[in-house]
């Protein structure tokens, strides 16, 4: 059963871009899937694993369902990637009432969230949000400054004096942002010391009022490194059903189209719009299907991975309902979301990436690393993981064939901020070197088993 | 021994009977013998598998052989009734009872182990100086693999006398200690905060265990004791080998010298 919340978005909590609003860590729980569901993706993993160990296939990941997936356009339209903007607006928002409230009474917030949640994006556009507070003030009353977003130098490897002159240099007078704590560190022995020099500056009160976004698997680094620091991150909260659907469903109405109907392939159920007490005055009998739940479920409340599987789980070929008097014209494949229906197939019978079979330890190595670091080069990959050529080059490519990993040419800004850094770099976007490899979403569930049943340390989402 | 009815057991063997038996031990002998000899020499024309195979069969016929020939010459030295055969495996009961003495202490003290669990499969333990990782428990022994793949029986009897070390008791967490002997006359804390650091950023540590570094003074330098936990007990030698090796590095890098050779002192 669901009810849908209100979308007016007034009580942070109820925002549906940050559903749930932020949460200390302590409170942060695992979407829970039905007992059926948990034993048949166990036992699937394991028989995927099984079979790829006696058949040996080709490892490149293929979907096994025949109907053909929406196109770049129609995904655009039904399940668009969120907006970094309005979603570092509603993160804003959300820092500035805890601040208000008292809830935060620290001068730097920490903010701790899993991969693909979009948080390091969202606040790398802090310095163009407004806080609440500058939104209620008249322009001429100026009003209290905006973040400073805060990049880190391009060589991480440092000593202790470097790094403290280098934070020295930054301007922490006014309110500042880091988006991504593990950028500005590498899991090497003269690679801690920007980040060291850094929480000693918190620790010791100097750092200024300032906001820094870390990603789980780096957090779950350092507070082990400083068991003792106290550090009361913020986290988002975790994507339930109920928050996924409202999350979804503002994703599609954000071009100002009308909430999709979305039912499953196989048996029709609905999974959008929610159950609304609106359905019940007006007798609309609707069942629906617990593919939300499923799907909370398997991405761990992670709004990226749910979306991505989302958008994979969407099918072509949308269909006037039943009971409704549609004409051909609305049977056209328009997804414009009045009155046509879109569909989607159970999360049972979609096929996920899967982990190529390995006796070595070489796959859980260069994952780790890219999760703790949120992306690496390959000679980063190298530095931190101290595999050496060909070996790495034969897993990543291993990896990249299973729809594991990806490899992203830097964007404009990161390659501008490397040039402007380092003079002797020339960084081509189209050179291997500088491609960054990251984990994709989709194969995140995998990579996380994977790494849990290496014994790999993992992060506590 | 007239109660026992050897006498009578006895009295029944001929000459005839005798020679037979005789005959009987003889041609085993000879059999075994051969067997000996030939089946080696064969075994040393083949390569692989096959000369193993043909190599551990010999024990096994020769077995075979006394089995047989001891079936085929007591009924010919003594006739099978019922006190003869009584009287036969009184003595024979008592023999192997004196013999198999050690192999029933192991068989006990193999069911003792399935209660206390002193070491599982998968266990990195040490007994009697041998290292190594518990591979199998038999009925009357264990199987340990050392590091250098050389694998050791130890008779479960060890248990009653023997000190077993066990490094992860059935947990896969096994601390590892990287050691470094290094010259006095350098600033000891920040080399304790240089191993821990190589310590905690190896790919391969445990980082949710504690990363410790202790270190003790000797007549003749520093040791330090890096101990960290690595991801999986059968990673620990390329763990302790890359902590001792970056370790080393970074010591060069500060100038920090490590001992030649201990010094003992007179």
């Amino acid at each position: 059963m669901h009810k849908s919340e209100t979308m007016s978005g007034n009580a942070p909590e109820n925002n549906p871009l940050l559903p749930g609003g932020l949460i200390p860590i302590e409170e942060w729980m695992l979407p829970g899937a039905s007992v059926s569901r948990t034993l048949v993706g166990t036992v699937g993993y394991w028989l995927e694993q099984l079979r790829a160990e006696i058949t040996r296939p080709d490892e490149s990941f293929d979907s096994l369902d025949g109907l053909p997936e929406l196109s770049a356009d129609q995904l655009q339209q039904l399940a668009p990637e969120p907006d970094c903007q309005l979603h570092g607006q509603a993160l804003t928002d959300a820092v500035q009432r805890l601040r208000e409230a008292d809830q935060c009474r620290r001068s730097v917030l920490l903010l701790v969230a899993p991969p693909f949640t979009g948080v390091a994006q969202a606040l790398r556009c802090f310095p163009d949000c407004k806080t609440i507070r500058q939104r209620q003030d008249a322009p001429e009353q100026g009003g209290s400054k905006n973040y400073r977003l805060i990049l880190p130098p391009v060589n991480l490897l440092m000593d202790a004096e470097t790094a403290r002159q280098w934070w020295q240099n930054q301007p922490m007078d006014q309110p500042w942002v880091i988006s991504e704590l593990a950028a500005f560190w590498r899991r090497h022995h003269d690679g801690l010391a920007l980040v060291q020099e850094l929480l000693r500056l918190l620790a010791a009160d100097q750092a200024g009022e300032g906001v820094i976004g870390c990603s789980s698997w780096c957090w779950q680094f350092w507070s082990n490194y400083y068991p003792d620091a106290q550090l009361t991150p913020w986290v988002p909260a975790p994507m339930t059903d109920e928050r996924l659907g409202l999350w979804l469903q503002q994703l599609a109405c954000r071009n100002g189209a009308q909430i999709p109907v979305v039912r499953t392939t196989t048996d029709g159920l609905y999974v959008l719009p929610l159950e609304s007490a609106d359905d019940k005055e007006q007798n609309k009998k609707r069942k629906h299907a617990n593919l939300l739940r499923n799907l909370a479920a398997d991405s761990r409340g992670i709004p990226g991975v749910a979306l991505a599987i989302w958008q994979r789980a969407l099918r072509a070929r949308p269909e006037v309902d039943a009971d409704d008097t549609a004409d051909e014209s609305t049977e056209q494949g328009n997804l414009r979301g009045n009155t046509a229906h879109s569909w989607v197939v159970p999360l049972s019978q979609l096929r996920l990436p899967v982990m190529p079979v390995s006796q070595e330890r070489n796959f859980g190595l260069v994952l780790h690393a890219l999760l703790l670091h949120e992306g690496l080069t390959i000679a980063d990959l190298g530095l931190v993981t101290a595999i050496h050529e060909p070996d790495l080059s034969l897993a990543l490519s291993r990896l990249l064939r299973a729809d594991i990993i990806s490899a992203i040419a830097p964007t404009a800004e990161q390659a501008e901020h490397i040039a402007k850094n380092h003079l002797d770099a020339t960084v081509d976007k189209n050179d291997a070197e500088s491609k960054i490899w990251r984990v994709t979403p989709l194969g995140y569930p995998t990579t996380r088993r994977h790494l849990q049943s290496w014994g790999f340390p993992l992060d506590v989402f | 021994m007239q109660e026992l009815g050897l006498k009578d057991a006895l009295d029944s063997i001929t000459s005839q009977a005798l020679m037979q038996a005789l005959m009987l031990i003889i041609v085993a002998s000879l059999i075994n013998f051969a067997v000996q000899k030939i089946l080696p020499q064969i075994a040393s024309r083949l390569g692989g598998k096959p000369r193993l195979y043909l190599l551990a069969s010999v024990p096994l016929l020769r077995l075979v052989i006394i089995v047989f020939t001891i079936i085929l010459v007591v009924p010919t030295l003594v006739k099978p009734s019922f006190e003869n055969m009584l009287a036969i495996f009184g003595a024979l009961a008592l023999a192997l009872g004196f013999a198999f003495k050690d192999y029933a202490n192991s068989l006990i003290a193999g069911i003792v182990i399935l209660y206390e669990m002193p070491y599982r499969p998968g266990d990195w333990v040490e007994i009697d100086g041998h290292y190594g990782e518990v591979r199998a428990i038999g009925t009357r022994a264990a199987k340990l693999v050392t590091p250098d793949d050389t694998v050791i029986v130890v008779p479960h009897g060890r248990l009653w006398n023997s000190l077993i070390a066990n490094g992860n008791d059935g947990t896969d967490h096994l601390m590892c200690v990287a050691e470094f002997h290094l010259q006095p006359h350098h600033d000891m804390a920040k080399v304790m905060r240089l191993l821990r650091n190589v310590a905690f950023t190896h790919p391969l540590a445990k980082t949710w265990k504690p990363v410790q570094v202790v270190v003790s003074n000797q007549p003749w330098g520093m040791i330090y004791r890096v101990k960290a936990y690595p991801v999986e007990p059968s990673a620990q030698f390329r763990f302790i080998s890359e902590l001792t090796a970056v370790g080393a590095k970074v010591m060069a890098r500060e100038g920090i010298r490590f001992v030649s050779a201990p010094v003992v002192g007179s």
